[in-house]
Formats: structure tokens, C-alpha cells, sequence
């Protein structure tokens, strides 16, 4: 019985002045987050570039979105870019977008009468990413376009190649309203 | 009477455990000489047997679990055995050796033909448990509307310590590693380590068979929904210098279906292992080892797998969830969760003297969770929360017992610690922490004439260290430290009223402390397309908890049991939906914080069995709960929808050579909650719904083997139906009808 409880006792000992476990060490950002993202418009010389930023993620500081002013009856040659914040640096997240542009499919819903999106780009199954893109402008208005990525959206059904997001599934990677005024 | 030289007479009577009753009509084969006789009116049989030789004697009733006895005589023998009909009768007569009437349980033989069930499943054949879903496979239980954080779940008289925050978390503990299940609520309760609010959930195993050679029982299933197999082994050993007890487990499941179509990536694996073994160290002391492993593969609905509420409307309202295949699919694929649990334990005892017994124990355990989530760039194969947790605990408990009482006391201590792993890349949901629990507990009992007094209190404190790091750049690392006390008093006096009826009435207050995920979780809750934030200035839940239940054997044949309860709970957490949203990088999300209110949950659990005929059982339950969020004056999500059951049972006790052929037919009707306001939930609850089923069940001895085959049908109509505790409701319908067959073999 001594035995026993001499054996009980140590172990509670140790487990009392057993800290091992400390720090958070691997809190640094995440692999998967998007914290920037840059959707560059061109028409000309002219560039409009519209951006996303959070550079501590989900919760913290709220993110900033640069909206932009567009001219009206205009066609736009437009690029995406995505980057991940690792401690001090931005990892470009593009190519790994590209690289699965079959699992991967931007959207673009507009307020604004007369401003729509078409795909600029073809994945491996000859079905639109977005990632390159033309923005057609036609009247002046205000309002907001969102750009959304959808990670393994079902690409085949109805309306989705054409860019209507309805019947997509999927997750939704990226989901962003950036305020344009077309003038 | 005279007997063959070497032979003597075997005189046995079987009696009813409950009412001390002769049971006729009982099977009783020995299975070394081939021989099978029925018990007469008086519940009794005769055989010849030859001194000195081992024989199994095997009783088999319609309505109980069979035993089977090791027997050796060395002349005329008179034995009297007592056979229990477990499901039948809940109430034993002497006062004293009553079971508690404010438990239930699941019986072995219950767990046989539910062998393809998880341990949240089993359970809900029980009255007033429910279960808290997410699919078929991840299910959670659900005792009087508690659940989680607030409901104790013991392997082996060990609260089972990991990840019961999570809604989708299912408890890690295989029931066939166990005999029975019971919900214990009450006094006795306060023994066990762990937040207990009203209700224990117990598995444990039986005790060894007095019987030295080894026996062993194989129990196979299959089942038509999710093409589903599996079987588990026990070998048992009850050898004078070591028992031993060793089971096995293995379950696969492929895609589950609904009435129309199939579940996309329902599927699981299972493989668990267990060994018992008891042994008299240092002269007497009675000591035991439990050993048990358990690894599991869940698949989750991979339509359910959602980003943001856009994506959320998107899925409510469909015909049938994105990613539904036209074909049945075995492989499981992300996002599914993989984990596995371990458990190891080493008790003592000893008696002092004739009334008093010491008891020394040490458990560890090690709880290892992965969630595997669909991502890109190749990481689905990354975990996306992978946490390790390890956790001991050490126990000295006291016991003394009297004539009409027994007294029993304890101090216990427990170390949890709970380590994020990094590779996930993902800022984990819960900090690392680690935890230290120094408890001690009191109980007494005492047995009067025609009464029965229990009371009791428990202490805990807990020492809870956050590790973690601030939510803006640049990080920073950061430490919390909390220090809790809970408490917990219990009062029950149960009272023979008379022949029929006892009344137990019952009270508890408690303390728990908020959790871990109460107080720092902070982030997307995949699935649940919401933000969640804990609250370190969370103070502690004090539930106070009265309960009346009213026991009654009105004849031989009917018997009722009714309990109400209310219990009142200040500060009970709960996320709150905030005014504002936050905007994310996939758009703005609803934003939860932990907070507290002033809850109350009361409800009525009722059932009755009725014995029509010889041969014709009928029982039914009904369960009815409200819970109220008094401060804001809404009902309380997540709560039970009421439910009402029936089951007609026909038996006999032989057929041509089978015995105890049993038919039953049972329907369930759950109705629609309907205590939810429409701005409560995404969508509204889902309607009511009604389901038919039938069990056909047969028992034979050949030779020494003793075989029961089942055959059970769930959802025999083929509804089409969603349950509002199953959060795939937003999704998905629930399982379509499923056949199971079963074969279990004992020698």
C-alpha cells in the first residue's frame, strides 16, 4: 500500500511542476488566408487598381477597401492578383490559383446598370477562372461590384461558365464589394 | 431418490429478479451433454448430472438477457437462480437493494442488436435523451437539454476528457467496449470528476463471469444503408490467477442515403481494441487495469461544407445538396475529422475490515483530433485543426457501509493539457492551455423502513493557464490565468408510498466554470458560417435543479414511470448573435459572442409498459422540454423537439427448435419545434415527422454456441424528413430506410 501511494504521490508531483506546454509558437499567419488582394484595371495608359487589404486576418483591425473610378462606355483588360501575409512577407497566391483553375472560379455581380465582366482565361477543361478578365462599363452610375472565388465549384452546371454564380456550390474563398463610380 | 453411481440430480429454480416470481417456460440447456429442458410452473427443472465434471448451463427467457452459469457438483444440488428482465421492469422490490429509480440504462442485449449504433445513438433509446447531430456518424447526446460542456461522459468510472466543446465532436467511446450504459442523475453522480449539471452518461463493463475457461462472443452486423459492416470480438477469461477480458471492434460505412438520394462523403471507419484485466497484488488487494484505444474516420457531408452565409443561402432550400452523386461512394475524402482516443487505468481496493474498502486509481488519457477541411494548393491533406491533448487524473476514494447506509469519500486530482499542433497553418479556434483540478466529494446514504435519504457535495477547483497570441500585427504572445471554484450540493429522499408506488424527489445546485472555448475560442466555426468569439469576463453557471419522479407498478403487468424536472440556471452561457457583422476577406459575417442569461429548462419524461397477454408487451415514452432565455425573454436554441414512442413486442418462448422468436413493431413521432422565433435561425424548424420500424429477433443453442440473429428495419416507410438537432438540416434530408442484419455468436 506504501508503494502505491508513494507512486501516486510522485506523480501528482510531477504533474504539478510539469509546464511544458508554453507558448503559441506557430500563431503567425495562416497558409490559407488571403490578406491582399489587387484587381488591376487597364484601358490604355490609364490604370484603375482596386484593392483589398487585412493584414492580421479575421478579427483585429477591420480590413481596407480601395474602391475606384471608372469612365463610362469603356472596356477594361482586368488582372487579379491574391497574396497571403507569412510573418513579414506576402506570398503570391495567384499561381496556386492558376495552377488548380479548375477547382477555383471568380464571380462579378454588379449594382451599376450596364457594367458587366466576361472571362479573359480558360482552365485545363476549357472553363473560365477570372483571374483575366475585361470590365465593359456603359452608362454612369454609382454603386458596388463584388468580386467573388469560389474554391471546387461545380463548373458544369447550369449558367456557371457564363459567369452566374447560382448553381456553383463550392466555398467561398474571397468575397469582396468594392465600391465604383463610372463616369 | 436414489441416484447412479457418480450421478447426482440437479434441481434448479429460476425465479424473476424483480418480483421473486417462479418463471416458467425458461430454456435451460446444458450445452456439454446436449440437453435442453423448460422450467415448469413452479420455475423449475431437473437434471442428471455426473459429479465432478464442468458443465454451462444456459437460461434463456423471453425478455431478459440469457446467462450462462459454470457449474460442478459433487452431489444432489438445489440452486436457485434469478433472472433479470432487464427492459421490462425497471424496479426491484426490496428497499435497500433498489436500483435508483432516477437511472436508466441500455442493457447488453439492447447494445447487441444496436451493435452498428455509436454510443449518442444507443443512448436515445433511452428516455428523455436526444441527440445533438451533424450527420448520422457525429452525434453528440443530449440529457434533459444539456449537452457538451455541461454533460459528464464516463468510460469506466473515468470522465472522458478532449474536445467536448464542439458541437461536432462526437464523444470517442466504443459501446461494445462496455456491457451497459447508464444515465445517472442525482446524489451519486457527485462521485465522478467532471461538470455534472443534472446528468452522468456511464459506460461500464460487467463484472467477470464466475466461470474459469474461456468463452468468447462474436457479434457481426450489416446494414443496407451505407452499405455498413462491422463486428466486434470479446474473449473472456476468469483464470484463478488473472482474469481477463480482451474486445475488438471494427465498423465501415460508406455514403449513407436519404429517401431519394445519397449523402456525399457520410461514410466512417472505426477500429477500437480494449483489455480488461483483474488480479489480487499483495494478498488482497483487488486490483484491475483497463486498456482501451479508439480511432475513428468521420466523413462530413460534403455539401455541408461552407464558407460564408451567402454560400449558406445558397445551399438552404436546394432539392438536393451541391456535390450529390448519382452513385454510392465508399471513400471518405475531406472534409472528415480522424481521431482517435486512448485510455489507460489502474485501480486498487482494498477491504480494511468487513464494512470498510479503500480504493486507489490512476487514469491517463490521450485525445488526438484532425479536421480535415477541403483547401487549396494540395493542403486538404493538412489537418486543418489538429490538437493533442493528454490528461491524468489520480483518485483515493473511501468507503464505508452499515447496515441501512453507506458513506463514501474521495479526493481527486487531474492535469489536462491541450496543445495546438502547428502544421495545421491555421490559426487554431481554442488556445493551448493546460488545466490543474484538485476535487474532493462527499455522499451518504441511508435506508429507513419504507424510505431512502441520500445527500451529498462536491469541490473542485481549477487552475487554468492560457497560452495564445494577440489578435493584431504585430502578434504577440500572450498568457491568462484563471482560477475557479465549482461546487455542488445533492439531496434525494426517495419514499415507498406503497406495494405500487415510489416517490423520489430530488435537488441539486452546481457551479461550472466557463470552458475553455467560453472564454477564448476566437474565429470562423467552419460549417456554421459565423464568427465566434469567447469571453475571458464570463462568470460562473449556478444550476439549481429539482426533479420529482413518480414510480408505480400498478399490477403484475403495467408499470409507470413519470418524472418532471425545472431547473433554473443564472449566468448560463451561450453565444448571443451581435448588431454588428465583420468584414472578412470572404465578406461580412454574423459576428457571436459568448454571454450569459438568466435559462430555465423544465420537462416531463414519462413511459409505461404494459404486459396485454402472455407474449404481447406494449411500451411508450413521451419526452416533453421548454427552454426559456429568461433575460431576453426567447427560448433557448438547440433545445429537444417533444417525442412520443411506442413499441408492441410479440414473443414466445420456442419455435420448432429456436427459442424466444420476438417480433416488435415501433413508431416514433417527433414533433416540430415549435419554441424557436423565426429570427432564431437561418431557416424555420423542420416539420414534424413519423417513423416506423420492426425488429425480428431469434436465439439457438447448438452445442455449446448460443446464437441470437436479428434482422431490423428503420424508417420502414421510407420518410422523407429532417430533424431540427441535426445541423445537416440546413442542407440535406435525414437517412432513408435502413435494413440491418446481425448475427452474434457466444461459446
Amino acid at each position: 500500500m506504501k508503494k502505491l501511494s508513494y507512486l501516486i504521490l510522485l506523480i501528482t508531483i510531477y504533474l504539478i511542476f510539469n509546464t511544458s506546454c508554453k507558448k503559441d509558437d506557430h500563431n503567425h499567419g495562416d497558409h490559407d488566408a488571403i490578406n491582399r488582394v489587387i484587381y488591376e484595371l487597364k484601358a490604355g495608359t490609364e490604370t484603375v487598381s482596386l484593392s483589398f487589404n487585412d493584414s492580421d486576418g479575421d478579427g483585429g483591425a477591420a480590413p481596407v477597401i480601395v474602391g475606384g473610378t471608372l469612365k463610362a462606355n469603356t472596356t477594361y483588360t482586368g488582372s487579379i492578383e491574391l497574396f497571403s501575409l507569412h510573418d513579414t512577407h506576402y506570398d503570391d497566391l495567384t499561381g496556386e490559383i492558376l495552377s488548380e483553375g479548375d477547382k477555383h472560379q471568380f464571380f462579378f455581380n454588379s449594382t451599376i446598370t450596364g457594367l458587366t465582366v466576361s472571362y479573359d482565361d480558360r482552365d485545363s477543361t476549357n472553363n473560365p477562372i477570372g483571374l483575366s478578365n475585361k470590365l465593359h462599363t456603359s452608362a454612369s452610375g454609382s454603386g458596388v461590384l463584388k468580386v467573388t472565388l469560389k474554391h471546387e465549384p461545380n463548373k458544369s452546371a447550369a449558367g456557371v461558365s457564363s459567369g452566374d454564380m447560382t448553381n456553383a456550390g463550392g466555398e467561398t474563398d474571397a468575397e469582396i464589394s468594392f465600391p465604383i463610380t463610372v463616369n | 431418490m436414489i441416484s447412479q453411481s457418480g450421478s447426482y440430480i440437479l434441481r434448479a429454480r429460476v425465479l424473476d429478479a424483480v418480483t421473486n416470481r417462479p418463471l416458467p417456460q425458461v430454456n435451460c440447456t446444458i450445452s456439454e451433454i446436449n440437453q435442453k429442458e423448460l422450467t415448469n410452473s413452479e420455475g423449475e427443472f431437473t437434471l442428471n448430472l455426473v459429479s465432478g465434471n464442468e458443465y454451462h448451463l444456459n437460461l434463456s427467457h423471453q425478455g431478459c438477457d440469457a446467462e450462462t452459469h459454470h457449474l460442478i457438483i459433487y452431489n444432489d444440488t438445489f440452486i436457485v437462480y434469478y433472472l433479470h428482465h432487464y427492459h421490462k421492469h425497471l424496479r426491484e422490490v426490496k428497499i435497500g437493494v433498489r436500483r435508483n429509480p432516477l437511472m436508466d440504462a441500455v442493457s447488453q442485449g439492447q447494445i447487441e442488436v444496436l451493435a452498428k449504433e455509436n454510443l449518442s445513438n444507443l443512448l436515445e433509446k433511452t428516455t428523455g435523451v436526444r441527440t445533438l447531430k451533424n450527420g448520422n456518424s457525429i452525434a453528440k447526446p443530449i440529457v434533459q437539454g444539456l449537452s457538451g460542456n455541461r454533460l459528464t461522459i464516463l468510460n469506466q468510472g473515468i470522465a472522458q476528457t478532449g474536445q467536448q466543446w464542439g458541437n461536432d465532436h462526437a464523444p470517442e467511446i466504443d459501446p461494445l467496449a462496455g456491457n451497459r450504459i447508464r444515465v445517472i442523475k442525482g446524489v451519486s453522480a457527485l462521485e465522478y470528476k467532471g461538470v455534472n449539471m443534472g446528468a452522468i452518461i456511464s459506460i461500464e463493463a460487467n463484472r467477470f463471469k464466475d466461470d474459469p475457461h474461456l468463452h468468447g462472443k462474436l457479434n457481426s452486423f450489416f446494414e443496407t444503408n451505407g452499405l455498413g459492416f462491422g463486428a466486434n470480438l470479446q474473449l473472456e477469461k476468469n483464470h484463478p490467477n488473472l482474469a481477463w477480458r480482451l474486445t475488438g471492434t471494427y465498423k465501415n460505412s460508406g455514403d449513407k442515403s436519404t429517401a431519394d438520394y445519397y449523402l456525399r462523403n457520410t461514410g466512417n471507419r472505426e477500429m477500437n481494441v480494449s483489455f480488461l484485466a483483474e488480479k489480487t497484488l499483495f494478498k488482497d488487494w483487488k486490483t484491475n487495469i483497463f486498456l482501451s484505444s479508439f480511432n475513428t474516420e468521420l466523413g462530413v457531408l460534403r455539401g455541408s461544407h461552407i464558407s460564408n452565409t451567402t454560400d449558406l443561402n445558397e445551399a438552404i432550400g436546394r432539392s438536393q445538396p451541391f456535390f450529390t452523386e448519382d452513385a454510392y461512394r465508399r471513400d471518405i475524402s475531406p472534409p472528415r475529422q480522424e481521431v482517435s482516443h486512448h485510455l489507460w487505468k489502474v485501480s486498487t481496493s482494498k477491504f480494511l475490515d468487513s464494512s470498510i474498502v479503500i480504493n486507489l486509481l490512476y487514469a491517463g488519457q490521450i485525445n488526438n483530433r484532425k479536421e480535415f477541411d477541403v483547401r487549396r494548393g494540395g493542403r486538404s491533406e493538412i489537418p486543418a485543426l489538429f490538437i493533442f491533448q493528454h490528461s491524468h487524473f489520480a483518485e483515493g476514494k473511501w468507503m464505508k457501509s452499515h447496515k441501512n447506509s453507506i458513506t463514501k469519500s474521495g479526493i481527486q486530482f487531474q492535469y489536462t493539457e491541450n496543445i495546438n499542433q502547428p502544421e495545421t497553418g491555421i490559426t487554431p479556434l481554442i488556445p493551448n492551455y493546460s488545466s490543474i483540478e484538485p476535487s474532493l466529494f462527499f455522499t451518504h446514504s441511508h435506508s429507513y423502513n419504507n424510505s431512502k435519504l441520500d445527500l451529498g457535495f462536491r469541490y473542485d477547483m481549477q487552475l487554468l493557464n492560457i497560452f495564445t497570441t494577440t489578435k493584431t500585427n504585430p502578434r504577440q504572445d500572450q498568457e491568462f490565468s484563471h482560477l475557479f471554484h465549482n461546487g455542488a450540493v445533492s439531496i434525494s429522499y426517495l419514499y415507498h408510498l406503497n406495494k405500487q408506488t415510489d416517490i423520489q424527489f430530488n435537488s441539486g445546485f452546481t457551479i461550472r466554470n466557463p470552458a475553455i472555448n467560453e472564454l477564448y475560442s476566437f474565429g470562423l466555426h467552419q460549417g456554421v458560417a459565423s464568427i465566434e468569439e469567447g469571453n475571458s469576463n464570463l462568470n460562473s453557471e449556478k444550476s439549481f435543479k429539482n426533479s420529482l419522479s413518480v414510480q408505480s407498478t400498478w399490477t403484475e403487468r403495467l408499470f409507470t414511470e413519470a418524472q418532471v424536472y425545472f431547473q433554473n440556471i443564472n449566468d448560463f452561457i451561450y453565444l448571443k448573435p451581435q448588431s454588428q457583422t465583420r468584414l472578412t476577406i470572404r465578406g461580412a459575417y454574423p459576428v457571436f459572442v459568448y454571454e450569459q442569461t438568466h435559462a430555465q429548462i423544465y420537462g416531463l419524461d414519462m413511459k409505461a409498459k404494459y404486459k396485454l397477454v402472455e407474449g404481447i408487451d406494449l411500451s411508450a415514452d413521451y419526452s416533453y422540454l421548454k427552454g426559456r432565455n429568461l433575460t431576453e425573454d426567447i427560448p433557448l436554441i438547440f433545445m429537444p423537439a417533444n417525442r412520443v414512442r411506442g413499441e408492441v413486442e410479440f414473443s414466445a418462448s420456442k419455435w420448432e427448435k429456436w427459442e424466444n422468436p420476438t417480433l416488435a413493431i415501433s413508431g416514433q413521432y417527433t414533433f416540430r419545434q415549435n419554441h424557436l422565433n423565426s429570427d432564431q435561425d437561418f431557416i424555420p424548424a423542420p416539420d414534424a415527422y413519423f417513423l416506423l420500424g420492426t425488429r425480428i429477433s431469434i436465439e439457438r443453442q447448438i452445442k455449446s454456441q448460443r446464437i441470437l440473429a436479428y434482422i431490423q428495419v428503420e424508417n420502414l416507410l421510407n420518410a422523407r424528413y429532417r430533424d431540427y438537432l441535426n445541423r445537416l438540416r440546413y442542407f440535406a434530408d435525414d437517412l432513408g430506410r435502413n435494413a440491418s442484419l446481425g448475427v452474434t455468436i457466444n461459446y
